[in-house]
């Protein structure tokens, strides 16, 4: 048996015979001691990689789902061996005091390029290209993720840009006011993905949310809440509890989220509203723990956050969490989410990371820590090393899903949601929730977020630091807030 | 197709183009049908011409939900229903094919089974859409949309049948880890009204269906022991029908390579075949006073040697038994 008091030293072996080096190894430990932990968390993943404990299932049945996450892995061991390699070239020739040129600052390929992904984010402030006419039903989206995703770069984006603030009011101002002009107050069909088009609960999210970080009273004012409050009730809730997303549209938990986030910032949410709808989110549990999109499906990553993130918007998480689902079965599929070589999360079982369960998985890190009581549940610094080293694009900004696939704006977002939830652990104010007289109105509003330590996550620059997000909205931290506290002073109309 | 004509449609004004952000730079064509297509919503007009016209916005944007809610609203409208109806379903066929993760269209197929059904007077054979669903499941068998349509389609038609069963039999034997399929397996064993028995008034799962299923899994475990799927699948028949876990202990010790009085020893660290049948041996021994100890000690070689991502989870577990 190996001596596994001095797993450093294995790790240390390990990198020196991958590099295919010999160095004196109290050089090497000096160096790791003032490194940082995004480093030693690589060598302990990249040293399980080889490790005999490590399952390979090389004498299993080879079958494609192996074989495509073999695939995914060699191509994420390759960037991070690259990545050791580099890092310890820069100590070889004696950079500094044990900090590297190419690591240190924007350049440093583990650090967060925010720059790059700002310019990135800025060329859809232009016009987009024709083969974004596939989006044409999806236009508030694009504007969500892109100005999320700059608020998570820089909290002060919207303030330092006034002129994009006032586009933002416009165009989904427009989109809003289109289909309250066409036709009466009382067939409001809710805010639809584009000008002219059906209201449908996503697209409204999303320009809700959108409006919400403009914070410009005046437009927020022109919100017809009235009107989308009998939408939902009347056109989009249905009898067990559900919602679908538009009219004549599909039924899934994406819909309830949408409704209920929307609903709790604009302050229109009811008793009515919401009836049987805790009832039938626990219907979606799988018998694997997570959430499907309905009753019987498969659990998945999308799916199961909007049902978690929604159960925790009618009553505080621990009470909610533990009354209307299995908590013990949710929290082992969640924390199964996460690959030991990729340290990324993937949507479902035997399915590849992806960079955008960062969010829809990782943010249901916040809930559950809550609910169960224990600070950390994830392994929070491996997720953002495969954020930082494989999912962002170094040449045109922009972050991706996974290696060779290209950047977008949903990834963008996601990811970034998820770096944040990495760098932050919240809180439960259980005190303001009773103050509010438990109402399930004010619930969402109760989280607090606080950096998390050093020694728990990397942040070995302030360049990789993040907005905070909020882990009920999805949205950098404080906007929710204010638009509720907006409408709880304006009447209903 | 044929070419109709829409010069007398009056277009109300399109997007306010003065907007810069996120303008999509859309062809000419598509502007001026998307203003067509405003213009005839307007006026609810449902005809053949506005028919031809939402193909060709579907064929540029198959997301447009609006466009396919208006084409809906046209088909439910038109005479001679049925001959209608059928028609979309062959033409819908391909831009499913075509667009397999696409929301709208699986739903637009769901609309048209349960409007031709419910008002068709010759009996359609529902079971014709498991063609088109296991073609689109061939090109990607863990396609959620595709499975999200198989699973309504079975429920509302109640079509708990065993051709059902063998092509989720197909799918596995060609890819054991293909969860969605273990997913569907489980739908199908819980809701199959065939797999009950009737017993003091009560119904419950007929033990013979049981043990083939249990088997079954047992025998997937043996082809690939670290296939989550698999395990997952076991426990959830077993806490579905009450079964007692301690029952697995033998199978879980011997995929973890443990020899259950040994397990306490600290130079006890074989090389596994499963980390998952170490976890489920852990959660049996943690549910007994006289091994926690050892429930402890599989959780500390989780967190240290087995599964280090996990770490914390271990640990959390770990503690919760300390604390009981
Ligand atoms: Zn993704």
């Amino acid at each position: 048996m190996e001596d596994i008091n001095d797993e450093k030293t294995q790790q240390i072996g390990y990198i020196l015979s991958l590099l295919g080096k010999r160095k004196k190894e109290p050089i090497f430990n000096t160096v790791l001691v003032d490194r940082d932990y995004q480093l030693e968390n690589l060598l302990t993943m990249m040293n399980f990689k080889d490790s005999p404990y490590n399952i390979d299932n090389d004498s299993d049945l080879f079958t494609k789902t192996l074989t495509d996450q073999r695939e995914v892995e060699n191509s994420v061991i390759k960037i991070y061996k690259e990545f050791l390699n580099s890092s310890s070239d820069n100590y070889e020739s004696g950079n500094g005091s044990g900090s590297g040129s190419e690591s240190e600052g924007e350049n440093g390929i583990g650090n967060l390029k925010k720059s790059l992904h700002l310019k990135f984010l800025k060329n859809a402030l232009k016009p987009l290209n024709p083969a974004f006419t596939k989006l044409d039903a999806s236009q508030t989206w694009i504007v969500f993720w892109i100005v999320n995703s700059l608020l998570l770069l820089d909290q002060d984006y919207l303030v330092k840009n006034p002129e994009l603030n006032e586009q933002i009011c416009l165009k989904i101002g427009f989109i809003v006011d289109y289909n309250k002009e066409s036709k009466s107050e009382k067939e409001y069909q809710g805010i639809g993905g584009g000008v002219g088009q059906l209201g449908h609960i996503a697209s409204t999210y999303a320009a809700i949310m959108s409006l919400s970080f403009t914070k410009r009273y005046d437009v927020w004012e022109r919100i017809p809440r009235k009107s989308i409050y009998d939408w939902m009730l009347n056109e989009l809730k249905q009898k067990d509890g559900s919602f679908v997303m538009s009219r004549n549209g599909e039924k899934d938990v994406r819909a309830v989220y949408c409704a209920l986030t929307v609903g709790s910032v604009l302050n229109i949410l009811s008793k009515k509203l919401v009836e049987n709808t805790a009832k039938w989110i626990q219907s979606c549990q799988t018998y694997e723990g997570g959430f499907g999109g309905c009753p019987d499906n498969e659990a998945h990553g999308g799916y199961t956050y909007c049902a978690v993130a929604s159960l925790c918007l009618l009553g505080d998480p621990k009470d909610m969490l533990n009354k209307y689902c299995n908590l013990d079965a949710l929290v082992r599929w969640i924390v199964s989410r996460q690959y030991n070589i990729e340290g990324g999360l993937s949507g479902r079982t035997n399915k590849l990371v992806d960079s955008c369960y960062s969010h829809w998985v990782g943010s249901l890190a916040p809930f559950i820590e809550i609910a169960i009581e224990w600070k950390t549940i994830m392994s929070r610094n491996c997720l953002q090393n495969y954020i930082l080293l494989c999912c962002q694009n170094r040449r045109y900004g922009g972050l991706r899903d996974k290696p060779l696939t290209n950047p977008d704006y949903y990834h963008t977002n996601y990811a970034l949601c998820g770096l944040s939830v990495c760098q932050n652990v919240y809180l439960f104010n259980y005190k303001k929730f009773e103050e509010s007289g438990r109402d399930f109105r004010a619930v969402g509003y109760c989280y607090e977020a606080s950096g998390i330590e050093a020694s728990d996550v990397v942040e070995r620059f302030q360049e990789n630091s993040v907005s905070e997000i909020h882990p009920v909205f999805g949205t950098v931290n404080g906007y929710a807030q204010e638009m509720y506290e907006f409408f709880c002073g304006v009447e209903i109309k | 197709m044929e070419a109709y004509n829409y010069t007398d449609i009056q277009c109300p004004p399109p997007e306010s183009s003065e907007i810069e952000l996120c303008r999509i730079l859309y062809s000419e064509d598509y502007l001026t049908n998307m203003g067509y297509m405003r213009g005839i919503m307007s006026k609810n007009e449902y005809s053949e011409r506005a028919l031809a016209l939402t193909e060709k916005i579907i064929n540029v944007c198959a997301a447009h939900y609006t466009v396919w809610e208006y084409r809906y609203n046209i088909i439910k409208d038109g005479s001679n229903h049925n001959k209608i109806i059928k028609d979309e379903l062959i033409w819908s066929e391909n831009i499913i094919l075509e667009n397999p993760k696409n929301y709208q269209v699986w739903h637009y197929r769901q609309l048209l089974i349960i409007e031709l059904v419910s008002k068709s007077s010759d009996d359609y054979n529902v079971e014709k859409e498991f063609e088109l669903i296991d073609k689109s499941l061939i090109e990607d068998s863990k396609n959620y949309h595709s499975w999200t349509y198989r699973t309504w389609l079975t429920k509302h038609f109640k079509l708990y049948n065993d051709k059902n069963l063998s092509f989720i039999n197909s799918l596995l034997k060609s890819d054991i880890r293909n969860n969605s399929a273990w997913n569907f397996r489980f739908f199908l064993l819980v809701n199959n009204p065939e797999n009950y028995i009737e017993q003091d008034r009560k119904s419950i799962i007929n033990g013979l269906v049981l043990q083939k299923e249990l088997k079954f899994t047992e025998n997937a475990i043996e082809l690939a022991p670290q296939n989550q799927s698999s395990w997952n699948y076991l426990i959830g028949i077993y806490e579905k029908f009450n079964l007692d876990i301690n029952n697995l202990k033998g199978l879980s010790l011997k995929y973890s390579n443990f020899e259950d009085d040994k397990i306490s020893e600290l130079e006890m660290q074989p090389i596994i075949s499963s980390v998952h049948a170490l976890e489920l041996l852990a959660r049996i021994y943690s549910s007994s006073k006289t091994t926690v100890d050892k429930a402890i000690r599989a959780y500390d070689l989780l967190a240290t040697k087995y599964d280090p991502i996990r770490v914390n989870y271990w640990k959390y577990l770990s503690s919760s038994l300390n604390t009981t």
